[in-house]
């Protein structure tokens, strides 16, 4: 029997062997969905009937002598702005319900399921993905499955709640400002943001282009290299996706990390976070050691012009939906996405040429490091419906400042896992190990080591 | 808040920005709530604020805007 806890390299090795059979890993993991899902909400379409025939598909590929795939019969759940056919990609709207079903699946979806992957569902997320909490008006929230009263994070709110309960230990969550990095640690998973463009995005709606990724989440650094590796690839349906040849980091993650050079970002990650943030973050860095301090320059400009940015192409991207539906959104992005609407091109512009400055002088840092440290978020999830709190004595709206410390690293693009660590009995929290553009493994190779040592850690909440 | 403008010259009193929320409003052809109106304010504030930071940044002229990014 697999229990919420089995990881998906083991899922599939017990398939393998013959010692479970996908059906059975199936039908047990849709009993804990059905049983666990009304609490914490993480899925909003289950794909059953789907799912079962796929498991009936690997078990016959097993009875036969066939090659299973790497992920053979292992159940995953995508954020539910990711093409599912026969679905509408809602992304968290109630707008796009009224969309045609999507008639392929995207391309992340086909490529988990050519390595034997199975799909059993879409999960909750932020309306449009503008959002960091997890939150949704239509669908209800999200919740933090270590504390059901609290915050997942957002937008991928139900990749992460989906994680940390033990309902799959694979999911599909996109991050543009932070929103794979944000519910990793509020709910206490590993996330894979890779470099930009290194994943293919076709067939999931976007928000705004120049800044959008997708990337896994799991309970291991294992599991997600295994997502990540079978999810490599070029794509022509991708305008940005890389030509690079996939670069397997699988191989790479049990290397250890002595030839690699660390550092602590200083200045502006060094501020706007409470107590708690820190002490995850110093946790980390004197677990490995870590003396070196690096500053990335003009972070806070570097978050501002992300910002601009954000509010322009998610403003101009829902135009339409708009003029036309604007009582139909989320009250809190629609504000937001007309508010965008006024921004003048001047300020646009402004923020993409200074975004060419600012991502010349963080490639820079890569010459002395291989992987830096920064918190991920700059405190412990709040409670579901807090609209405000208070970092370095200033109350801020919580929504759009979540992602203080993630806007500045996904600006550049740069690859980060978000690991989860534990400084108390308390909610966890997350630390970004960031890597220089296509560098993956050295990020992976950290976690994994943080994993080895027991810093970093995900556990199935009790539920 | 009181009236104030950074060395950008992005005008961050509440008149001014109510303008360009009033024009972009207008030229698009929404319709906007009387209730919505308090936090669509709020975010052009909050976004104007930000936009201020970057537009204070001096640049070379030559420098190409990221619009197509590769990281």
């Amino acid at each position: 029997m697999i229990d919420g806890s089995a990881g998906a390299s083991e899922i599939a090795s017990r398939i393998s062997s013959g010692e479970t059979t996908a059906r059975e890993v199936i039908e047990t993991t849709l009993a804990r969905i059905a049983s666990i899902n009304p609490k914490v909400n993480a899925f909003t379409d289950i794909t059953a009937e789907r799912a079962r025939q796929a498991a009936d598909a690997v078990d016959g590929h097993r009875k036969r002598g066939e090659k299973l795939g790497q992920l053979a019969g292992v159940p995953f759940a995508v954020k539910n702005l990711i093409d599912i056919v026969g679905l509408p990609t809602r992304a968290g709207s109630k707008i796009n319900r009224d969309l045609p079903p999507a008639s392929r699946d995207a391309m992340l979806v086909r490529r988990l399921e050519a390595a034997g992957a199975i799909l059993v569902g879409a999960l909750n997320m932020g309306e449009y993905a503008y959002d960091f909490t997890g939150e949704n008006v239509h669908d209800g929230p999200s919740r933090n499955p270590h504390a059901l009263d609290h915050l997942t994070g957002g937008s991928s709110g139900g990749s992460g709640a989906a994680i940390a309960a033990g309902l799959v230990p694979l999911a599909l969550g996109s991050d543009t400002n932070g929103s794979i990095r944000v519910p990793a640690a509020f709910c206490g998973c590993f996330g894979l943001k890779p470099t930009y463009g290194r994943l293919s995005r076709a067939g999931s709606f976007p928000f705004v282009s120049s800044l959008d990724h997708l990337g896994p989440f799991a309970r291991s650094v294992a599991d997600l290299t295994l997502a990540y590796d079978a999810m490599q690839g070029p794509d022509p349906d991708d305008p940005v996706a890389t030509t690079r040849e996939p670069e397997s980091a699988l191989p790479e993650i049990e290397r250890g990390i002595s030839d690699l050079r660390l550092a602590i970002v200083g200045g502006y990650f060094s501020k706007h976070g409470d107590a708690d943030c820190f002490a995850a973050w110093s946790k980390v860095t004197r677990a490995l050691g870590v003396t070196r301090t690096t500053e990335i320059r003009e972070a806070a400009r570097a978050r501002a012009a992300a910002y601009v940015i954000t509010a322009a192409e998610g403003a101009a991207l829902h135009r339409d939906r708009l003029r036309d539906r604007a009582a139909d959104f989320d009250p809190a992005v629609r504000d937001r996405l007309i508010a965008g609407s006024a921004i003048p091109a001047t300020w646009v512009t402004k923020a993409q040429r200074f975004r060419r400055w600012y991502r010349e002088r963080v490639l820079q840092l890569f010459n002395d490091v291989d992987v830096i440290l920064a918190p991920a978020t700059p405190c412990r999830a709040p409670k579901i419906g807090e609209t405000t709190f208070t970092l370095d004595g200033v109350t801020m709206p919580l929504r759009p400042n979540i992602g203080i410390f993630t806007q500045p690293i996904s600006f550049v693009g740069l690859p980060v896992v978000a690991v989860p660590v534990w400084i108390d009995g308390d909610l966890p929290l997350g630390v970004q190990v960031i890597a220089a553009p296509w560098q993956e493994s050295h990020a992976l190779r950290v976690a994994r080591a943080l994993e080895q040592s027991g810093i970093a850690e995900a556990r199935v909440a009790s539920l | 808040m009181a009236p104030e403008k950074l060395a950008s010259a992005i005008a961050l009193d509440p008149e001014s920005l109510k303008l360009q929320i009033d024009a972009a409003i207008a030229s698009g052809g929404l319709r906007v709530e009387p209730e919505w109106r308090a936090g669509i304010e709020a975010h052009f504030e909050a976004i104007a604020r930000a936009a201020a930071l970057v537009m204070e940044f001096p640049l070379d002229d030559e420098l190409d805007p990221a619009s197509v990014f590769s990281a």
